[in-house]
């Protein structure tokens, strides 16, 4: 009888312990407090705010986080990158240039920095974290840099190009910002890269164990790079996006914006020691953070918990990925 | 008082599936070199971590005597206190700190009721500790920047700080340049001369003919004899350590050799840590269709680094490679793969699997391209069907495969690798140790597959440490040692004997 019980808790156990189940409870959970607490939560205005263009710029970040920390890297200078990128498109904007110009300097920037970072692991074989965040600090500064510090409006002294894609970012086709409906394009598309492709074979061997990966043929470093691209590729959309929904841009953006990718793609199920993890569970992280910043604007708590919530998330998720891999591995190392 | 420092007793050390000592008797006396000789895998490493307290006592069956009474060492620092000083194979040094930390550690004081240490002080009694021990050290120098062969000196050094009444070296060296051979031998009986007793281990027979007093054989797991060394002759030594039966464990093969499909020429590795110092110098060997080519030698002979160059894993070495009459330049494991050469690695959990992916994720692995199907995206089907192949072909015992690897034995995750090597269809297929901790059927499935290879076409190097196997196996070897070929020869002219003088010299 209780060794019945005890296989029926295992099963149990091993249920909750799949990654996209995890992340969904924890959703579930502040959804069920959220409501309970203020019953405005499950209004329809309401959780269109969850659809806005800042938590579409959070996923698509979140997104290239996610590429990044699977193939066992990861990036902590995409918030800052998104800060300069964002300031030199409004710069760009009020210095007349055309729209074109101003994002293809958003894409050499973001993919810029991503190699940048690239090189400083790959070639002078730098840990991850000190690498990016050493290019963190350069675009933390950059971004003050443009405009002595000061923010930046794009809605009046600009070309008309301009202008015409700020009205277009702040449209709501299906109710849904563009930011949120290319948000939610992406998830998908990374997902069916990672899972359909031999090149997501290749970042999840890669993220797994680099020298198996070297073994079985595989060229790491262009695994690694690539996925330092798409993080480049993936801030400098979220930039695009922000900044059009803004209309301008500030030097800190979105420096703060990185750790909650971290927290989004960990508590999504991600493994932070890289190989495992898959982007629908990324989303169900970024959907947990949007839930904590709607729930403590909601309440009126002051704004500072949501670090707080964020921090504790993410030593959660941690302790909660060691747990998964004892559970899953058990004796056999 | 007993005649014996240190005696075991009936010792027997069960490992799962492994009986790694089996009644093990054997004695050392007060102030004697006593030297431990035998193949890998004989249990040396075993018994020395018996006697240095890193299987505690209780782990193990039977009884360890130091100075006539029961030594129960819970740990090595444990023996250690009681006087059993113990320097380990592996360079284990702290990099950044002087020669004087590093040997006085765990005691920089002199005087035990002090705290706090003054580094002048220590510098003083490390500088009249090395003198009084004839260590050519200087205690202020950085351990980073010395050669290995000094911090295996170091190393030693620690040990002797201790004062102990038994120091047992294990192949101390292994690393060591010859004049730093000779200091290290000078210290050895500088410290027998003042009555410590020393427990000598090592692979080279000049050193044991050099320096001990006796040497005790150990050959799986049991002690065959001790010679005192009046008696020593090389021949009953070598004997004593090799003296197997080949037994049936081997399949006979009828595979027509054919024509030279790889030509190695004068490949040359530099040690990418030291200096001038070359891991594999000037090797040259050929291979011929279905034939299967031995590399015998000791642990560190050089010859995981001459295949694993030949895969492109050495970024710097020079060679000339002829792979079926055309000049190829290997630069990385990709090329090698492209090439049609594959390799299973030594350690499998470290460089072979994915341990926590599934089998078919690993065996498809080396191999993305063919399983890819419409618009070159994964095909599910094909990757079933590939893994499914050679989970049939490699009679590979799981469930499905989606077993993760983590759960399947050391055989079958053997076979994975071996699996995920053939994906790639390659005409040459380099196995390194490819029967490394597998139980004995396991290893003559793994034996039965290299046979239907060869008779496929597919040509092999093999490297083992287990001589009988490879004198069971082979068609031809080549034997390495200290980087360089020593010997090429025929089955039918090969014997373990004349293998093995070969590799001790």
């Amino acid at each position: 009888m209780a060794e019945k019980k005890e296989a029926g808790s295992g099963k149990l156990l091993k249920f909750i312990l799949i990654p996209e189940v995890t992340s969904l409870i924890p959703v579930l959970v502040v959804a069920v407090v959220a409501t309970l607490l203020n019953p405005v939560f499950l209004t329809g205005g309401n959780l269109r705010t969850l659809g806005t263009s800042l938590i579409a710029s959070w996923g698509l970040l979140a997104i290239g986080q996610a590429f990044v920390i699977i193939s066992g890297g990861i990036d902590v200078s995409l918030g800052t990158t998104l800060s300069f990128a964002g300031m030199m498109f409004c710069s760009l904007a009020r210095g007349n240039m055309p729209l074109s110009v101003c994002i293809l300097a958003v894409f050499a920037i973001c993919i810029g920095m991503s190699l940048l970072n690239s090189l400083l692991i790959l070639k002078f074989d730098v840990w991850p974290f000190v690498a990016t965040m050493s290019v963190q600090y350069v675009g933390k500064g950059l971004a003050n840099v443009v405009n002595y510090g000061a923010d930046l409006s794009i809605s009046y002294g600009v070309r008309d190009s301009v202008l015409r894609f700020t009205e277009v970012m702040g449209r709501k086709p299906l109710g849904l910002s563009i930011g949120c409906i290319t948000f939610l394009a992406m998830i998908c598309l990374a997902q069916f890269i990672l899972k359909m492709t031999a090149f997501g074979r290749e970042v999840y061997a890669v993220g797994d164990n680099k020298r198996v990966a070297k073994v079985a043929g595989i060229r790491v470093w262009r695994v690694r790079t690539l996925c330092f691209v798409i993080a480049g590729i993936m801030t400098a959309v979220a930039t695009i996006i922000w900044v059009g929904y803004y209309s301008g841009c500030t030097p800190t953006q979105g420096n703060p914006w990185v750790f909650i990718t971290v927290a989004a793609v960990a508590m999504g199920g991600v493994s932070l020691k890289g190989g495992s993890g898959s982007l629908f569970g990324v989303f169900f992280g970024v959907l947990l953070m949007a839930l904590v910043y709607n729930l403590i604007t909601l309440l009126g708590i002051n704004a500072n918990y949501q670090n707080v919530f964020i921090g504790v998330f993410l030593a959660l998720a941690v302790v909660l990925d060691t747990v998964r891999r004892e559970k899953t591995l058990g004796k056999n190392i | 008082m007993s005649d014996y420092i240190l005696e075991a007793r009936n010792i027997t050390k069960r490992f799962p599936g492994v009986l790694a000592l089996q009644d093990v008797n054997f004695n050392v006396r007060r102030g004697e070199i006593l030297g431990l000789i035998g193949e890998n895998g004989a249990g040396k490493s075993t018994l020395l971590k018996i006697i240095n307290g890193v299987y505690a006592h209780g782990s193990f069956e039977g009884e360890l005597l130091f100075d006539g009474r029961p030594a129960h060492n819970k740990s090595p620092y444990d023996a250690l206190s009681k006087g059993i000083g113990y320097v380990p194979q592996e360079i284990n040094v702290m990099e950044n700190l002087t020669v004087a930390e590093n040997i006085f550690v765990g005691h920089l004081n002199a005087d035990e009721k002090r705290r706090g240490f003054r580094m002048g002080a220590l510098m003083a009694r490390c500088e009249a500790f090395l003198k009084e021990n004839k260590f050519s050290l200087n205690p202020r120098a950085l351990v980073g920047g010395l050669s290995i062969g000094q911090k295996q000196l170091v190393m030693a050094a620690k040990a002797i700080s201790w004062q102990p009444k038994v120091l047992v070296l294990d192949e101390p060296t292994t690393a060591l340049s010859q004049s730093d051979v000779e200091n290290l031998f000078e210290i050895v009986r500088h410290l027998k001369a003042r009555g410590t007793s020393i427990i000598f281990v090592t692979h080279k027979l000049e050193e044991i003919f050099a320096i001990t007093d006796r040497v005790t054989i150990l050959r799986d797991g049991r002690v065959i004899t001790t010679y005192e060394r009046e008696d020593y002759h090389r021949d009953r030594i070598i004997s004593g350590m090799v003296g197997r039966e080949l037994s049936q464990l081997y399949p006979e093969r009828h595979v027509q050799i054919g024509e030279e499909v790889l030509r190695v020429e004068h490949m040359t590795v530099p040690d990418p840590r030291v200096l001038n110092k070359k891991l594999v110098d000037d090797v040259s060997f050929t291979l011929r269709r279905g034939e299967l080519l031995g590399f015998a030698g000791l642990v560190g002979a050089g010859r995981t680094e001459t295949v694993s160059a030949l895969f492109g894993s050495y970024r710097d070495y020079t060679a000339d490679v002829t792979l079926e009459g055309e000049k190829v330049r290997i630069r990385s494991e990709a090329d090698a793969i492209a090439l049609g050469i594959n390799i299973l690695t030594e350690d499998r959990k470290s460089n072979g699997l994915l341990l926590l992916n599934d089998i078919k994720f690993n065996i498809v692995l080396s191999n993305l391209k063919e399983i890819l199907g419409r618009a070159r995206l994964v095909s599910r089907a094909k990757e079933q069907a590939a893994a499914g192949e050679f989970m049939e072909k490699l009679r590979i015992k799981a469930p499905s495969t989606s077993t993760m690897v983590a759960n399947l034995s050391g055989g079958n995750q053997q076979k994975v690798v071996l699996a995920k090597a053939l994906h790639s269809h390659p005409r040459i297929l380099l196995l390194d140790e490819p029967t490394k901790g597998i139980d004995v059927g396991s290893k003559q499935e793994i034996y039965e597959i290299m046979n239907e290879l060869l008779a496929e076409g597919i040509s092999i190097i093999m490297i083992s440490s287990e001589l009988p196997e490879l004198l069971g196996m082979c068609d031809r070897f080549v034997v390495m040692r200290g980087g360089r070929v020593v010997g090429e020869m025929d089955r039918s002219e090969a014997t373990q004997e004349r293998i093995m003088s070969l590799c001790f010299a």
